[in-house]
């Protein structure tokens, strides 16, 4: 910001603080004080600017005015934090500041929440910096204690309570902890845990108890002198507590545990835990199971233990869920499954067991087989979820089983997807398996009952199972594209004609999913048989992608064909016929640039940019020009890109449409050009420079000496300059308020003198 | 007419040799009585011989007394002339436009498919007791076989339709003045319809072949329905289940999964109804896999007429296809196939399909029960290739059966059955919004489907539980017709001096002639000579007239009455039905009720008379 910015900034600021304390203000949009404070924040970069943008004096008057609104109040005190926390400020600026803080906190009422939030969100903030204990000089420090401990007991609003607890937990980890009034506060938070009702009635905590219980969880250290009644207090919480109550118990005699130096007591701890899980209810045990796991209190496999129970109890002869193992106990067990990634044969067990009791399908017309965990879409959905990350050996051929069943009913288009996640992770070892090799194994039939389903799929009259088929081939053939025996398997299938004939599907999201899949296609080593089985060739699919680009109306599926043929054009050009290669250029220079699609101008900037570093890499670096670069794009055709020849790309004509979409109406795409210009530009001035010096080389000599070379590289650096002096003046004075902070305070400025006027309800009309 | 499948299929293409295998009775004599009427296809045993149907049962009431038949949908007049025709039936048929032309392109069709590919053979002997008993349980479980008959001709079909009544929905008509029947929309098909039945004080409602989802007929319309006495529901879906937006579902996606696989779809059908709704969801679908050049092949011999009739029944189909129609559009996009070339007609496989012929293709040919039509060309063609599919959508058939005589079958086979009839929770759904008085449902609907015994819910549930029929028995509704309107003529009703006995309710004695004609009931003057007012008995003596007393005792009036009467010291004592008059010098009690007075008389005759004629004169008399 040059001088005369910087002084009209602070004289609007000035003029913006005397509105807001003003008694006449009112704001009733409070975004505006949020964006005030932003931009207050951004430009505060020195105390003496503060100073002389009259934010120090405009907190001091705050202090003192009792007619001040209350959310002019709350930006002050966000002010202070904002300070505070980003500017080393001279004590008489602290000075200030506390004596604002000090008015809110005995002069404001409690009732009024959002000054009280501010507040103690401030003072939390204060007690993490350096300059707390200067700052705690000027105000009653004991008596904001008080205050907050006050506000806990009274339970008022959750918010103001979270903020009160959040600034208690600072002061322990914070240089007032060795206060005497912290020490007092400490006493009465250790009087809350250990007097706590224990005779069952107080089922879901106070605020008080939360606070003082999450002051045990970060510093166990402080309560060592109730160690004993604290233990007791945090075991019956865990057995008797709502699952809050009882995690939170759960954690804290995990801190407890491990700030303990004495061994006896630690064993204590953990003995004293493990026969409460014990004695606990099923779904409770698993709540706290899963909070300790990560926590390592207890040895994992016995946690282990708890986790899986609910999944071991079922019987799995009758496959009908025994007494114990309820819906939910079974769907919690397997959420905590996958959260805490217990990747173990016994859970995989456990696991691939349920999800086979889920596969018979809930019309079954014979009813046979049927139980309360038939066709439940949210165990299949965890059960797929793990299995997908983690299916051991012993198992396999049973989730494929699973899996097998399940798609040729499945209704859920997630579902399919998950189990064709699954089954594209375990095909692999599938198909090397020694079982897939027997004749007696039921997996061959399982595969193939799942051909048939996809093949289905590949036609549902949902598209999202079109989609989703489409999805797996490119996954298998991605994910394992060196592995012959998924490619035959795939090939056997008819995956890939199905997946090719999709680019004419109804749907756009298909046809995109499609043409992604032929890309990985072209760019697979397989490329040869897979075009075989799907009788085509290289060039049939460019011209059919081609049309893509050029008809569809849908932009996903153009944005597919493009980064297609941009791939193809830059790994596969030795392939592709030359008539081909003018196809697909002409298409980049003409279709693509009119696009209405943003994105699909992004990846025609990309494939320009691409092939143009090619051709300077190529012709700077001596040992990759003498190698050839399949399109070769030559600086000939700078040269002359009349005599361009038949299939070679012209870098003219690559220069001359980033030109043009350098000044294209939607800025994600010209200011993506525009930076690419720069490097452009800047490699071009290299050429110059080096053919300059190259005066042996007569054909290279004379390209600069060109018009149409002299015009391109002129009208190349016109554009810089343009974009240069455009950035410049954009940086300073654009219309939005995030860089343009003059604008913001002429709106709030406006807002005073709409109220003068008395006009508001026309400036709302005319709004 | 499921009994055909009983027989070996008529072929297209004479000389098939597929059927030439004979059966053999292991019982020489009987095999020696059967001659070669049996053959035996891949362990299955048919009937070769000229195709027979079933009749109705003319046994369980005399026809020639039947006044008026009600038809509900095409679907239930493949029969009619059978009854028109052959049972001395002479009353009137009643139907809609679309139900009897719909009829008639169903019973033409079958008509052709039959004289066609004739099969002249007349089998019967496999048909007597002691042989049928001993055959295999295929032929043996075959229900009266004697009583099967051949097919009707196109003349008796003419003949059938000209007894035939059209009515459009919602139209009162007068059944010889007895009956008002109505047909109102049931939603199954293009003018199909359930029928109100109304006396002047009872309401009776037959819902057949109804349908609450959304296709392309009119959908059902509920109101005509309500306040009945009594409904009977029947026809309800054949295959309950089976949900038809899954199945339709299904059909798409197994269509294109065999196209894609280079490979070619037979889909028999009837030649209306549901293939309309095939057509259009099919081809959106093919359109959304991106095969749009797929052609659809529609044989039958009425396939002209069946696409042409479905176009020129706007009032009879659902709002958005009505509304198709003052764009100006067809309302069936089966119409835009057509002119485009992508859905192609022919009345037969030689009707010049063999030059446009493309594959891989989807054809829709009749039959459904795969015994008759262009379908046995088909299948006798593709059945061999495994890359080809057969889709069952009609229900009427269980298709295994069906396909028994053409096996072994290389080609898949996909059993989409798509019924759009009433399910058991459909149905129960809409006795709960009708509330009917009583509802009558055949024995089967209250008890699971045999094939899903398990599923106790698919089950008719109403209360009061429905009365239920089965074959062969009488049902007796619980609903009688008590009252009828009696009009009077002007000279009579100038001579009735009406008594307002309460509010809105006149009374009068009325000496008239009952005239019924057209059970229409006329209350006239009497003839001259039959005076009114002396009646005779039999004997000739005169009968005393007597007046009727009505209305209600004003106990203080009575009480000023009795008093002018002579009695004295009357006490009065209010109870809760009424009063009690205490009169202890003459010994009597009055007990005055609401509709009862009684008078506990000790005393003396004299007394009782006298209360009673001054009770009588308390009251008002007609």
């Amino acid at each position: 910001m040059d001088t005369m910015n910087e002084q009209e900034y602070c004289k609007k600021v000035q003029e913006v603080f005397e509105f807001l304390l003003s008694s006449s203000c009112n704001i009733h949009d409070d975004t505006l004080y949020h964006k005030l404070l932003d931009s207050l924040n951004g430009k505060m970069i020195t105390p003496e600017f503060a100073e002389s943008c009259g934010v120090i004096d405009f907190l001091q008057r705050a202090g003192n005015n009792t007619d001040i609104s209350p959310d002019t109040l709350v930006f002050a005190v966000q002010l202070v934090e904002k300070l505070v926390s980003k500017l080393e400020l001279p004590g008489i600026h602290l000075d200030t500041m506390s004596v604002l803080i000090e008015t809110v906190a005995l002069r404001t009422s409690v009732d009024n929440l959002s000054v009280f939030c501010a507040l103690f969100t401030t003072l939390t903030t204060i007690l993490q910096r350096p300059c707390i204990k200067e700052f705690c000089l000027n105000i009653d420090f004991q008596d904001i204690l008080k205050k907050s401990f006050d506000i806990l007991k009274e339970e008022r609003s959750i918010f103001l309570s979270r903020a009160v607890s959040e600034f208690i937990c600072s002061l322990f980890s914070s240089k007032m902890a060795e206060s005497q009034e912290a020490k007092k506060l400490l006493k009465e938070l250790q009087t809350i845990i250990v007097n706590f009702d224990r005779d069952g009635s107080q089922r879901v905590l106070s605020p008080s108890m939360l606070c003082s219980l999450r002051v045990l969880e970060k510093a166990p250290h402080l309560f060592n002198d109730s160690f004993a009644e604290i233990l007791d207090v945090l075991i019956i919480l865990m057995k008797i507590g709502s699952t809050q109550s009882s995690t939170t118990a759960a954690r804290c005699l995990h801190s407890l545990c491990l700030q303990c130096q004495d061994r006896a007591k630690s064993e204590r701890v953990k003995s004293l835990v493990t026969k409460a899980i014990e004695t606990v209810d099923i779904v409770k045990g698993l709540h706290i199971a899963k909070v300790l796991y990560p926590l390592q209190l207890l040895e994992r496999s016995s946690l282990e233990n708890i986790i899986l129970k609910p999944l071991q109890m079922l019987d799995k002869t009758n496959h009908s869920p025994a007494m114990h193992s309820s819906l939910p106990a079974v769907s919690l067990s397997l959420t905590i499954v996958n959260d805490c990634n217990i990747q173990k044969l016994e859970a995989c067990k456990c696991v691939a067991e349920v999800l086979k009791m889920t596969e018979n399908r809930h019309d079954d017309f014979t009813g046979s087989g049927c139980n309360s965990f038939t066709g439940s879409s949210k165990l299949q959905i965890k059960c797929l979820d793990y299995l997908g990350s983690y299916t051991s050996k012993e198992v396999m051929l049973s989730v494929i089983s699973s899996i097998s069943n399940i798609v040729s009913y499945i209704t859920e288009h997630m579902i399919y997807g998950k189990c064709l996640q699954c089954l594209c992770r375990l095909l692999p070892e599938v198909l090397c398996s020694s079982c897939y090799s027997s004749e007696r194994s039921t997996v061959k039939s399982d595969l193939s009952k799942i051909k048939e389903s996809v093949q289905r799929n590949f036609c549902s009259v949902e598209w999202e199972f079109r989609d989703t088929s489409c999805e797996f081939v490119r996954n298998l053939m991605d994910k394992h594209k060196d592995k012959e025996g998924v490619i035959l398997w795939m090939l056997d299938s008819g995956f890939l004609v199905f997946a090719c004939q999709a680019v004419g599907d109804g749907e756009s999201y298909v046809r995109a999913t499609s043409l992604s899949t032929l890309q990985t296609v072209l760019l697979s080593s397989y490329r040869t048989n897979l075009l075989q089985d799907m009788n085509t060739t290289i060039g049939e699919i460019i011209s059919q992608v081609l049309d893509v680009c050029k008809t569809d109306s849908e932009a996903f599926p153009r944005r597919s064909a493009a980064r297609l043929l941009h791939h193809c054009l830059l790994d596969l050009s030795y392939l592709l016929h030359p008539d081909s290669i003018q196809c697909i250029a002409q298409c980049f220079s003409t279709s693509l640039p009119s696009d209405f699609d943003w994105e699909v101008k992004l990846i025609m900037v990309e494939f320009w940019c691409a092939i143009l570093k090619r051709c300077f890499d190529a012709d700077l670096d001596k040992e990759t020009s003498d190698q050839p670069l399949g399109i070769v794009v030559s600086l000939d055709c700078l040269k002359n890109e009349k005599d361009g020849k038949r299939g070679y790309v012209s870098i003219s004509s690559a220069i001359n449409v980033l030109l043009k979409l350098s000044c294209d109406y939607d800025p994600s795409v010209s200011e993506r050009v525009c930076q690419e210009l720069c490097w452009i530009c800047e490699t071009m001035e290299k050429f110059v420079l080096k053919i300059n010096s190259a005066t042996n080389d007569d054909n290279r000599s004379d390209w600069c000496m060109c018009a149409h070379c002299s015009q391109l590289i002129t009208e190349l650096l016109n554009r810089m300059t343009e974009r240069k002096e455009k950035t410049r003046d954009d940086s300073v004075f654009k219309t939005d308020y995030d860089s343009n902070a003059l604008s913001l305070l002429d709106d709030i400025l406006l807002l005073d003198r709409s109220h003068d006027n008395n006009d508001e309800d026309n400036a709302i009309d005319c709004y | 007419i499921s009994q055909v499948l009983k027989f070996l299929p008529l072929s297209v293409v004479p000389k098939s040799d597929n059927y030439d295998k004979k059966w053999n009775h292991s019982d020489k004599e009987k095999d020696k009585i059967l001659g070669d009427e049996l053959k035996e296809v891949a362990g299955s045993v048919f009937v070769d011989g000229s195709l027979e149907f079933c009749a109705p049962e003319f046994g369980m009431t005399t026809l020639s007394e039947v006044d008026a038949i009600l038809l509900s949908n095409h679907n239930t007049m493949l029969a009619l002339p059978y009854v028109t025709e052959y049972s001395g039936f002479k009353g009137t048929v009643y139907c809609t436009e679309p139900t009897q032309q719909i009829g008639r392109q169903y019973m033409e069709e079958l008509v052709t498919y039959v004289e066609r590919n004739p099969r002249n053979k007349k089998c019967s002997k496999w048909k007597s007791d002691a042989i049928l008993s001993s055959l295999p349980t295929f032929l043996r479980e075959a229900i009266r076989p004697t009583a099967w008959r051949e097919c009707y001709t196109k003349h008796d079909i003419q003949a059938c339709l000209s007894r035939v009544q059209t009515v459009g929905y919602n139209e009162k008509r007068n059944i010889y003045g007895a009956l008002i029947i109505t047909a109102c929309s049931s939603g199954y098909s293009i003018g199909s319809c359930n029928w109100t039945i109304k006396s002047p004080y009872q309401k009776i409602c037959y819902i057949s072949g109804t349908s609450t989802l959304t296709t392309h007929p009119k959908p059902m319309d509920t109101e005509p329905l309500r306040q009945s006495d009594l409904i009977i529901v029947s026809s309800m879906t054949k295959t309950p289940g089976y949900n038809p937006d899954q199945m339709i579902g299904e059909f798409c996606m197994n269509t294109v999964v065999t196209i894609k696989n280079g490979g070619n779809v037979l889909v028999p059908c009837y030649p209306s109804g549901m293939i309309f709704d095939l057509f259009e969801c099919l081809s959106s679908h093919l359109d959304s896999c991106g095969l749009t050049t797929v052609p659809l092949y529609f044989l039958s011999p009425v396939s002209d007429s069946s696409l042409a009739y479905s176009n020129i029944y706007a009032e009879w189909l659902s709002g958005s296809k009505q509304s198709r129609v003052y764009l100006p559009e067809p309302p069936f996009p089966h119409a835009e196939l057509v002119s485009i070339g992508r859905l192609r007609q022919y009345l037969n496989i030689h009707d010049g399909l063999q030059n446009d012929f493309k594959s891989p293709c989807i054809v829709f040919a009749g039959h459904p029960s795969l015994r008759m039509g262009d379908v046995v060309h088909f299948i006798e063609l593709w059945g061999k290739s495994t890359g080809n599919t057969i889709l069952f959508t009609e229900p009427d058939f269980p298709y295994l059966e069906a396909l028994a005589p053409f096996q072994p079958l290389q080609m898949k086979v996909c059993y989409c059955p798509i019924d759009t009839g009433l399910s058991f929770s459909q149905a129960n759904k809409l006795m709960r919004d009708l509330k009917p008085g009583h509802l009558v449902v055949a024995e089967s609907y209250v008890q699971p489907p045999s094939n899903l015994s398990h599923k106790t819910d698919m089950v008719v549930d109403y209360d009061p539980p429905p009365l239920t029929y089965k074959r062969g028995e009488i049902l007796t509704l619980p609903i009688k017709r008590q009252f009828e309107t009696v009009e009077i003529t002007p000279n009579l009703a100038k001579n009735v001096s009406p008594v307002e006995v309460k509010p809105g309710c006149m009374v009068s004695m009325v000496t008239a002639a009952l005239n019924i004609k057209d059970n229409k009931y006329t209350l006239e003057l009497l003839p001259d000579g039959h005076l009114s007012g002396k009646k005779r008995r039999a004997d000739g003596s005169l009968i005393r007239e007597k007046s009727y007393i009505w209305g209600s005792l004003n106990i203080q009036s009575f009480v000023d009455a009795l008093t002018r009467q002579g009695i004295t010291d009357i006490k009065v004592e209010d109870t809760e039905d009424g009063s009690i008059i205490d009169l202890p010098n003459d010994d009597t009690l009055i007990q005055v009720e609401g509709a009862s007075t009684h008078i506990i008389c000790n005393g003396e005759e004299i007394v009782r008379t006298k209360i009673r004629d001054t009770l009588l004169r308390c009251l008002q008399k007609l």
